[in-house]
């Protein structure tokens, strides 16, 4: 049951093209196995995405993206034909070649680099999630929501392993049990409105945990939400 | 050698000498064209040829010198023929093709001192005197009709066919510029060989080089005689020099075939040399290069059974033996019939064959010692090579079952989670009871296994070691270590085998600090060290580990040992460990 069922549908709803605007629920699926794409293009269809083109390989992807300027762009990582990273590779191209344009790269790897290099130094509208997150649809299309929506994305898991690394000096193990899931959720790339979503909180709470999350570990207070991601995975990297 | 070469050779050089001695006797006179006065010395010249070639022979069996210039001596003679027998025949071989004394003096000068044709060089260069010598001289043959006040009937060129003065004049043109060309040629190809020769090369080749100048000065101006230079004084002074030249020609040969000789006293001090031998292998390469005066000798040793070729380097390194066509002699040394080295030298020495022979029974067991040990090197050479082929294959596999399994079991249970989902979506709005909740449930089971199957791949061969390097790699093994860990990793990327030896080291490293340390902080440090790297694993745990206690720092010895590398530990009780791997930069 999906409790949200058309991207189109809440509060930040995305404005309908107007006049040669690129239509945000346009999408372009890479990926090289048929089955999963036929799989996931029946998923995006079935939340209200028109999915306008396909791609078995990264070259293919970059071609019909400069065709179609799709609102958003769903790649696999591992592509032929050298079957590393070059959805990640492309997935960088179309950032720098169209920054309007919305990229979720998936992923089977829990590998906090590649997570950064595709947030580079401008996290608007990017997201890497593992691959196994399409089992729960409602949960992808909340992220790709996210990513439609200028925001960033970061796997839950892989922040698990980045809260989880043991450090020497380790001012996080300070947090109290809140405080972490908050800043999980900030490295996730959640907005404070979501967080307070998520927990059940309002938004003045959040605003505390977070001064003090920010005072324990350090860092200079950021109101920017996309500073303030690069800032938390930073922190939780070094 | 047996001995009816040598006496053939002096019975021919005995008729020669006294057929052209006799030939003015002779009751027909006729027209002959070397006067009287002239019979001396001109005698002299091909008895000297022969006599230093039978010298040549008996004393230097193995070089062809000796015989080569019998037959120059020879050949001088050759033209008597046509004066001895009346027959149009004899007289027309003998004015027109006269000259081959010069072509083998050529390939006298061009063999010395083996009397073999060593280069493709050397060989063309013969060759191309003789293509001239027919070629000009058979032109000649068919243009040229001399007739002289005073000959008989019977001679005259029977090859004659047609001819012009001035066909003469060219044809006769063209064969001297060819003479010439071919003396600066070879006193050239002299010269190359003096400056490539060895020690012993150069002194056999020596008074050679000496008489090179004086017999390629006299052949040009005997050509450029009675052509651009004229008169009588002249052309008496070039024959003086040329016979001059000619005659005392064979003695330099001669001297500089025995020049060769060492004495005695060498093959003695290499005995007492190797009497006292336990060095490296290079020592019994310098002593016998000593003993044989040849510094550019080269020894190398027969291991049968090998890959590629049968001889090895005394580093054990495969060698191929030069081939025939080589400026290099090689001499193979046998024990029981059977060889067991090769000495490649300079082919000079060839001219001394019982030097080599002394000189190598004094060595032969040294030789057969070294070649033991180079047959121990090269074998460990080769199990070297195939341990590193072996833990490389088993990488390559690693990262395929790896690739597999990403690209093949996850992949599709990804898949599945993806389908299941869906029907968990559709279900929830239509299907009764709780079977959007058992869905959900299988969907968490299975998620969990993809996770199980992901670390699995990982650990089998991590991608991320391949796409982004050692560094990347370490770093997200470090992540994963309930230890704190910090990661140093100042080294330019390498080849794979390298970097993930070093990954391993680290990740077996990291899990014993893990597993048993009782550690607070560890750290990896990957360095530059040369053209390789230095991979080290510290902690502050209780140390005391050792090879023997873990199978898995056994093998990683193994395996850094297996690309060339050292691995160490320092672990003493209560005061942390410290594995330390160095490997090389350039291991495949």
């Amino acid at each position: 049951m999906r409790a949200d069922p058309s991207p189109l549908a809440g509060p930040d709803r995305v404005a309908r093209p107007i006049g040669g605007a690129p239509d945000r629920t346009r999408a372009v699926l890479a990926e090289d196995s048929a089955l999963f794409r036929e799989g996931l293009t029946r998923l995006l269809t079935d939340a209200g995405y028109n999915v306008v083109a396909t791609a078995a390989d990264a070259g293919e992807l970059l071609a019909q993206v400069r065709g179609h300027r799709p609102g958003v762009v769903v790649t696999d990582i591992r592509m032929p034909p050298t079957h590393t990273t070059e959805g990640l590779v492309a997935a960088l191209q179309i950032r720098a070649e169209f920054p309007e344009v919305a990229v979720m790269v998936l992923s089977q790897y829990v590998e906090t680099t590649y997570a950064m290099k595709l947030l580079g130094d401008n996290p608007r509208g990017v997201g890497y999630l593992l691959k196994d997150r399409v089992a729960n649809s409602r949960e992808l299309c909340e992220a790709i929501q996210r990513v439609l929506r200028g925001g960033s994305v970061i796997d839950p898991e892989v922040v698990t392993e980045l809260l989880g690394r043991r450090r020497s000096r380790d001012p996080v193990s300070e947090l109290t049990d809140r405080e972490r899931e908050i800043l999980a959720l900030m490295a996730e790339g959640r907005s404070n409105q979501a967080i307070c979503e998520r927990l059940y909180l309002s938004s003045r709470t959040v605003e505390t945990h977070v001064a003090h999350i920010f005072t324990k570990l350090a860092l200079p207070p950021s109101t920017d939400d996309h500073r303030r991601v690069l800032a938390v995975l930073a922190y939780l990297r070094a | 050698m047996t001995r009816r070469p040598v006496l053939l050779a002096v019975l021919a050089g005995v008729a020669a000498a006294a057929f052209q001695a006799l030939t003015p006797y002779l009751p027909w006179g006729w027209y002959r064209p070397v006067p009287m006065n002239w019979l001396l010395p001109e005698t002299a010249v091909g008895v000297s040829f022969v006599a230093a070639g039978v010298a040549g022979m008996v004393r230097r069996p193995a070089s062809r010198v000796g015989a080569l210039m019998v037959a120059t001596g020879l050949a001088w003679f050759a033209p008597t023929v046509g004066f001895l027998i009346p027959l149009g025949i004899f007289w027309s071989l003998s004015i027109n093709f006269g000259s081959l004394y010069l072509v083998l003096l050529a390939q006298l000068f061009v063999s010395f001192p083996t009397g073999r044709l060593r280069t493709r060089w050397d060989r063309g260069v013969v060759a191309g005197a003789y293509a001239w010598y027919v070629l000009s001289n058979v032109a000649g043959a068919l243009t040229w009709n001399p007739v002289w006040p005073g000959v008989r009937l019977w001679q005259h060129n029977v090859f004659y066919a047609f001819g012009s003065p001035r066909l003469n004049d060219v044809i006769g043109t063209a064969g001297d510029v060819g003479a010439v060309v071919f003396a600066v040629v070879v006193a050239g190809t002299v010269v190359r060989h003096w400056v490539r020769a060895s020690k012993p090369g150069r002194r056999a080749l020596a008074p050679v080089l000496w008489a090179t100048a004086p017999t390629g000065a006299w052949v040009i101006l005997d050509q450029l005689n009675n052509r651009v230079l004229t008169g009588a004084r002249l052309d008496h002074a070039i024959h003086t020099l040329g016979y001059l030249v000619l005659t005392t020609l064979p003695f330099g040969f001669l001297v500089g075939l025995l020049r060769v000789r060492l004495g005695r006293v060498a093959v003695e001090n290499l005995v007492v040399e190797l009497g006292g031998h336990a060095g490296p292998p290079a020592g019994l390469r310098q002593a016998l290069a000593r003993a044989l005066g040849d510094p550019s000798l080269q020894i190398f040793y027969r291991v049968p059974g090998l890959g590629g070729g049968e001889f090895v380097d005394d580093a054990g390194r495969p060698a191929a033996l030069p081939g025939a066509d080589s400026a290099r002699s090689v001499t193979v040394l046998d024990r029981d019939g059977a060889p067991i080295a090769a000495l490649v030298h300079d082919p000079a020495l060839e001219g001394e064959p019982e030097l080599l022979e002394s000189a190598a029974a004094a060595a032969r067991l040294a030789i057969d010692n070294e070649r033991l040990q180079a047959e121990v090197r090269a074998q460990l050479r080769e199990v070297r090579a195939s341990r590193a082929r072996i833990v490389e294959a088993g990488d390559r596999e690693r990262q395929r079952v790896e690739r597999n399994l990403h690209d093949g079991a996850q992949q599709r249970l990804v898949t599945l989670s993806m389908a299941l989902g869906m029907i968990r979506d559709r279900a929830g709005t239509y299907a009764p009871g709780d079977l959007a909740g058992d869905l959900d449930e299988a969907i968490g089971e299975l998620r969990g296994a993809i996770g199980d199957l992901r670390r699995l791949a990982r650990g089998i061969h991590p991608a991320i070691l391949t796409n982004e390097g050692l560094g990347a790699a370490l770093e997200s093994l470090a992540a994963r270590c309930p230890v704190p860990v910090a990661v140093r990793c100042q080294a330019a990327r390498c080849t794979e085998a390298v970097e993930v030896t070093a990954y391993f080291v680290a990740a077996e490293g990291l899990a014993n600090v893990a597993k048993h340390a009782h550690a607070t902080r560890a750290t990896v440090t990957v360095t530059q060290n040369g053209a390789g790297i230095r991979v080290e694993v510290a902690d502050n745990g209780a140390g005391g580990v050792c090879t023997e206690t873990g199978s898995g720092l056994r093998g990683l010895a193994d395996r850094v040992a297996a690309i060339g590398g050292t691995f160490s530990i320092q672990s003493t009780p209560g005061r942390g460990t410290r594995l330390t791997a160095e490997l090389p930069g350039d291991a495949r």
